[in-house]
């Protein structure tokens, strides 16, 4: 966690999440998503927050923009995007302020965000209106549309077409192009190229590994993947049952993984140059979130568990090697 | 008897294009959707045959094909030596029992408002299978069992949504079982799964696959699951076979260019080299089926074109034993 100083980045955190709880009331009770989260990200940095479906990673970015899909309510927490107290600010300032503009979002499934009756260019004009008090005619507004499209490899002549005109590829570079539009502090991407043939992906991810390079700008990596992760996060956290199990930068995690989960995940995960003849897998299904499991999550899958993991809940994480953080009683190091 | 359960020749399936009024009358040809063309291949008996290739490629549409589900434009299917087109409507019966096909979601699979107990006996009184309900019924218990979903009383009466994503996929493989396929084609039966629990479901099939003499041809677009779980891999392009050979031998050394490059493409996790742009040895995206370009149809993004790539289409041969290659210019890895 200390790369950024000797990249020579600039230090300054741009997200700090704090003891993150948010959670669903449903009929059935209250669903814990997501339950005690804490990260941080400086500037120029990229996180990586791994889980499997249903483990909080998505539900996470919508608390850190303080827009909890219903029925969701954030229970508690302290969310500070470059120097600003998310959740003490009123919906109107949030709104026009913040996000698009501080943070942005590449949502999952991008190549059906946009609007397939629009031209791209007027897609991409409306975060200048909304966020800007712009009109939308000015010289000022197709310049910075015609730049944000260089910026993710398209000609800015597409501006002019339809979404439909465009292949897939194409499509993900313009939904990035709009993230990046007002220049902000953090992006968000939500599985970015999941929908993706792998050649595409390569494309993809060789374009985020440049922008993050050239823009200073932090980004989340949101995803189910672990080798897409370790290919672009300088820090990994991985998720299990709206908690965060393990964290530590991505050579940590991914070369010397200590939780049981991250080391199943890990030997689970079939590798294209490394041929086995068993891959691990995990017995089981994640936990109910509305009546999670009394001590920690994921004792009732792991082969460590003892009487201690099934009854009491591993509050605090426990630092194995500097930077490296796990929540877990029985794994000795 | 035959040492191949299954052989395609020159398979095509052909989709026509809407064909407008002044198209008519102007006397211009009829455009097709050409998403199998002249595709040929043999599985061998108790083999996994994969079938791997990007969105479009038409490796969905053999499948459908080889069931009957699409009828060929031209070229034939052999089932066990006797061609398929020529089955009437007693052995057609037969033979669909005996190839079944396992889907890619789960989610949308099973009907809903059936109870797991009438999803896997509807083959069974499609097919006139069982003289009574209390044989059905213990036909039913035995395929749950094979898959797994034990104790079988706890699954038998449960509604789909009721299970995991995990289980609904083995009730799916349990519903193919019960009909004592010989040939079972699977379209990406693990791409809608969590990580941790796909290994567990490509296990269970190898070892049915043991037990109960099958044969599996194998679709899917991931090269790392591929190598794991098959024994031969054919590489499609723009509903063309670019490459057969024996799986490790297709990773290991590839001679199609195409094949190379989406070797290339897939992610692979080297932390301490984060901030490298990989190499991505071709550009660009899958062109349309409807504009099939002429010569190789690789050519226009591949790195090594020269003119007869342009103007002659590569024959899929043998370039050392049990490799075939469609490429004027195999590589030498």
């Amino acid at each position: 966690m200390k790369k950024a100083e000797e990249r020579g980045a600039s230090p300054k955190v741009a997200l700090s999440v704090e003891n993150l709880k948010l959670y669903f009331y449903t009929s059935r009770g209250a669903v814990r998503a997501v339950d005690g989260v804490s990260f941080e990200i400086c500037c120029g940095q990229s996180l990586g927050i791994v889980g499997e479906s249903g483990s909080g990673k998505s539900t996470v970015a919508f608390g850190i923009m303080n827009m909890p899909p219903a029925p969701g309510k954030i229970v508690s927490g302290k969310v500070t995007l470059d120097g600003v107290d998310i959740f003490k600010l009123p919906e109107e300032k949030l709104r026009k302020d913040i996000r698009w503009k501080k943070v942005s979002m590449v949502f999952q499934g991008a190549m059906n965000a946009l609007n397939p009756v629009y031209t791209v260019k007027f897609q991409m004009t409306e975060p200048f209106i909304y966020h800007m008090g712009m009109k939308g005619n000015e010289p000022e507004v197709v310049e910075r549309i015609s730049k944000a499209l260089e910026s993710v490899g398209l000609k800015p002549e597409i501006m002019d077409r339809y979404p439909h005109e465009l292949s897939g590829g194409m499509k993900q570079r313009v939904v990035i192009a709009m993230a990046l539009l007002l220049n902000p502090a953090l992006v968000i991407c939500d599985e970015p190229t999941t929908a993706l043939d792998v050649v595409v992906q390569a494309q993809i991810m060789n374009l985020l590994k440049e922008l993050k390079r050239k823009t200073g700008i932090a980004f989340i990596f949101i995803t189910h993947d672990l080798s897409i992760e370790a290919e672009i996060a300088d820090d990994l956290c991985v998720m299990y049952a709206g908690k965060i199990v393990e964290k530590g930068s991505g050579m940590q995690v991914y070369k010397n993984p200590m939780h049981p989960y991250t080391q199943k995940l890990l030997a689970a995960t079939p590798l294209l140059h490394k041929p086995v003849d068993r891959l691990e897998f995990i017995p089981g299904a994640p936990p109910d979130l509305i009546n999670p499991p009394k001590g920690c999550r994921f004792a009732p899958r792991c082969q460590y568990a003892d009487e201690r993991c099934k009854t009491e809940e591993p509050e605090h994480m426990i630092e194995v090697e500097p930077g490296h953080f796990i929540a877990c009683h029985s794994v000795r190091w | 008897m035959n040492k191949f359960i299954l052989e395609v020749e020159n398979l095509s399936v052909w989709f026509p294009l809407r064909h407008t009024i002044s198209e008519v009358f102007s006397r211009k040809p009829q455009k097709y959707v050409k998403a199998v063309d002249g595709v040929s291949f043999s599985v061998k008996r108790g083999e996994i045959f994969c079938i791997v290739g990007e969105s479009g490629c038409g490796k969905t549409t053999i499948a459908k094909s080889i069931m009957g589900l699409i009828p060929p434009t031209s070229g034939t299917i052999i089932f066990d030596g006797k061609p398929v087109e020529k089955f009437d409507r007693k052995h057609l019966l037969g033979y669909r029992r005996i190839t079944q096909m396992i889907f890619q979601d789960p989610y949308a699979s099973l009907n809903p408002r059936f109870r797991i107990r009438d999803v896997i006996e509807e083959p069974l009184l499609i097919h006139g299978i069982g003289q009574n309900r209390a044989e059905r019924e213990k036909m039913v218990k035995d395929a749950l069992t094979k898959v797994r979903l034990i104790p079988v009383a706890d699954f038998i009466d449960r509604f789909p949504h009721m299970v995991s994503g995990g289980q609904r996929q083995r009730v799916a493989v349990a519903r193919t079982l019960v009909l004592g396929p010989k040939l079972i084609v699977a379209d990406e039966p693990v791409s809608m799964l969590d990580l941790s629990i796909r290994a567990e479901i490509l296990q269970l099939l190898r070892e049915l696959k043991e037990q109960n003499n099958l044969t599996y041809l194998y679709i899917t677009h991931d090269l790392s699951t591929a190598r794991y779980f098959t024994d031969r891999i054919a590489v499609m392009y723009l509903g063309n076979i670019m490459e057969i050979a024996e799986s490790d031998e297709v990773i290991d050394h590839p001679k199609h260019p195409y094949t190379d490059a989406l070797i290339a493409a897939v992610p692979e996790p080297i932390p301490e080299r984060i901030d490298e742009i990989k190499s991505v040895p071709i550009k660009g995206e899958i062109p349309s089926a409807a504009n099939i370009p002429p010569g190789c149809r690789f050519h226009p993004r591949c790195p090594y074109a020269q003119e007869r790539c342009r103007a002659e289409i590569p024959e899929l041969r043998e370039i050392q034993k049990d490799h075939f290659v469609a490429c004027h210019f195999p590589l030498s890895k």
